[in-house]
């Protein structure tokens, strides 16, 4: 890997429908004060300033449905090599992890609400870095995610000290 | 950890324990077991507020109106208390504990057997009342246990840790240990003590506690309040500038001092002595610990030399390990740190905890960090520079101001500290330098590495950089800048590779990087 990254597996469509449900989230919590200091201007008669706190809304809105989880989908990404798991990922700050196989405490998987309903799952691999999840994978098929963690578990077993 | 425990036999194989069971749910009565502890850590978080909100609203209906949303909050968390104990459940199947919990947010962790650090049989109050205990599973992944069962009966909780254990096919600790002869490392004197204490925060961190404090004074105006009358004349002659410098001396000397004391306190009679391959250091005089180190746990030993350290020829060292063990006799800790190590010593110091240190600390000659790097440095430094200075010329106008003019000094500062940074890989060690007024130099062994990231910031990515960030267990060091490519070169380099065994490895042999207990 010395020139360049692997090939590397990306997420499937279905992710990018998460990401976007969970910036339509974002949006409402982050947008919904930003509208109501609109609300409050426009009450107040501030035209331009309600204006330009719904533009802020508005533009926030965009960033966090369309703009944010598009670039997410694109960065996410894992390959299992021979002796590690590589984990790209990172919109603003990009990031390559690459989690050895023997060091690989164990993997959990996790479906919020929003994850059930489409069929995704989050895959969390841990080490003893003790730092939470050294590597996490969102947006994978229930399946994927079940056979990756099948994968990882058994290389781990096998390579264990 | 728990030490309320009255165990049952826990230590204990059964020969006949299954290393297989299908799913199984915890006690029936597990719900009420947990809801009485999690009710009473309820009130105690709602007491306050409470009893504030009782003292402080004037109308009978106040009152009630607040405690609607908190009977709420209150409901919902014994709701999940119970739904959390019926979702519960687990098994042990293909040499591995899986456990799946949560209606709502459903998780499902797998821990392989072979990988189980701990296993703790706990009997808090309520437990013990109704006959029911607690099971915590650790991992070397982090201070909290990965897998916790509340509640199973005891002869549920013995079948689990029978076969976990079973399964693991866990060895017998090794036999005693022969006696060693004890070697005397490190020691400090009270004197050293003072001088590591008063070294120990910068002037920058006094200056701005000074600086707050003298805020806070002028924000109350209790001072110029009792100087208002003679303002003019004093502000006239200068002597309330004298007596503003005099008292900033006053602050930095009571800070210096008080550092002092409190580092001499803390380690007194400090001494670092070796046996063997086992590290004792003992220091406190109101609270006497005891710390022990096995050399083959150290995963990180960090030399902290900040620039007045350097002057006064000395500097410190920080010994990481794994993890945190109590015992009967002593209480062995995530870090050690030596307060004063002679410069000239330094390197010895270091030798005696990483053996594989190839030479003379100031003589390693370390590659530097990309040149572009500088540009992403003097960024930081403009930017974190002018929010300073933004905000002294806000609440100080217009003395405030001046901040701006240290710019050029904060640009020097990331010039020196660029020009000091450096990192180094051996066949065993990683070795990283930052910094010119805080120096430090970490020595990590490549062995202990848990993962590496290569990472790419906004600033680094303009100019192609990015830069190694690598995690042992129980802390992180990044590298310096370097080009991406480089970055992700490391990234192969520094990820440890295991031959993979001609023979079946026994499931047994536990990782010596991590703390081990056996089951």
């Amino acid at each position: 890997m010395s020139e360049a990254l692997p090939p590397i597996e990306r997420l499937t469509p279905g992710a990018l429908t998460l990401f976007r449900l969970e910036g339509l989230i974002r949006a409402g919590l982050y947008g919904l004060p930003v509208a109501g200091l609109a609300l409050a201007m426009l009450v107040a008669e501030h035209l331009l300033w309600a204006l330009l706190a719904l533009c802020l809304a508005v533009v926030l809105a965009l960033l966090l449905c369309l703009w944010y989880p598009s670039r997410a989908w694109r960065s996410w990404g894992y390959a299992v090599r021979e002796h590690d798991l590589l984990i790209t990922g990172g919109v603003l700050i990009h990031q390559v992890v690459s989690i050895p196989a023997g060091r690989i405490q164990h993997v959990d998987i996790q479906q919020g609400p929003i994850e059930r309903a489409l069929g995704l799952a989050r895959v969390r691999v841990y080490t003893a870095s003790g730092g939470g999840a050294d590597g996490v994978i969102p947006g994978l098929a229930l399946e994927t995610a079940d056979a990756l963690r099948e994968r990882l578990v058994r290389r781990e077993a096998e390579d264990v000290v | 950890m728990s030490s309320e425990a009255t165990p049952p036999s826990s230590d204990t194989p059964r020969p006949s324990a299954p290393t297989e069971f299908p799913w199984q749910r915890l006690h029936p009565a597990s719900a009420l077991a947990n809801l009485l502890p999690v009710t009473l850590r309820l009130l105690r978080g709602m007491a306050v507020p409470l009893v504030t909100l009782a003292l402080v609203s004037r109308k009978d209906g106040e009152l009630a109106r607040l405690l609607v949303p908190a009977s709420v909050f209150f409901i919902l968390s014994l709701a999940f208390t119970v739904l959390h104990a019926l979702s519960t459940r687990y098994r042990l199947a293909g040499g591995r504990l899986e456990i799946v919990s949560g209606f709502v947010f459903r998780r499902t962790r797998t821990i392989d057997v072979t990988h189980v650090q701990n296993t703790e049989v706990v009997q808090p109050f309520t437990h013990r009342l109704l006959g029911l205990v607690q099971v915590k599973i650790e991992t070397a992944s982090g201070l909290k246990s990965e897998g916790e069962l509340s509640a199973l009966s005891p002869e549920k909780a013995q079948e689990l840790i029978s076969a976990l254990q079973t399964a693991r096919g866990a060895a017998a600790p090794t036999a005693e240990a022969a006696p060693v002869t004890e070697e005397l490392i490190v020691q400090n004197s009270p004197r050293d003590l003072v001088r590591y204490g008063a070294t120990a925060t910068g002037l920058g961190v006094g200056a701005v506690l000074v600086g707050l404090a003298l805020d806070e004074v002028e924000a109350s105006r209790v001072v110029f309040r009792v100087l208002e009358r003679r303002w003019e004349a004093w502000a006239g002659s200068g002597v309330l500038w004298v007596g503003v410098v005099v008292g900033v001396l006053v602050a930095l000397t009571l800070l210096l001092v008080g550092n002092g004391v409190v580092a001499a306190v803390r380690y007194h009679g400090f001494r670092l002595a070796k046996a063997g391959e086992r590290f004792q250091a003992s220091f406190g005089l109101l609270t006497r610990r005891q710390v022990g180190l096995n050399l083959h746990r150290i995963q990180l030993v960090t030399v902290d030399e900040p620039l007045p350290r350097r002057w006064l020829r000395f500097g410190s060292v920080e010994v990481e390990t794994a993890g945190l063990r109590t015992g009967e006799a002593n209480v062995e800790q995530a870090e050690v740190v030596v307060p004063v190590v002679a410069a000239e010593r330094m390197s010895t110091v270091v030798r005696e905890l990483v053996p594989e240190l190839p030479g003379e600390l100031s003589e390693l000659t370390l590659n530097p960090p990309h040149p572009r790097a500088l540009w992403r440095a003097r960024v930081r430094a403009v930017v974190s520079g002018s929010l300073v200075a933004l905000l002294l010329t806000g609440l100080l106008w217009p003395w405030g101001a001046l901040a701006w003019g240290l710019l050029p000094l904060e640009l020097w500062r990331a010039w020196l500290d660029h020009r000091h940074q450096g990192w180094l890989l051996t066949e065993h060690l990683v070795i990283v330098r930052t910094g010119f007024w805080r120096r430090r130099t970490s020595v990590l062994r490549r062995g202990r590495i848990q993962s590496v990231s290569a990472v790419q910031g906004p600033l680094e990515r303009r100019h192609g950089l990015g830069h190694a960030q690598v995690a042992v267990a129980g802390a992180n060091v990044s590298l310096p800048s370097v080009a991406w490519e480089e970055a992700l070169r490391l990234l192969d380099v520094l990820s440890p590779r295991r031959p993979r065994p001609s023979t079946p490895p026994v499931p047994v042999a536990p990782s010596d990087d991590v703390p081990q207990t056996t089951l």
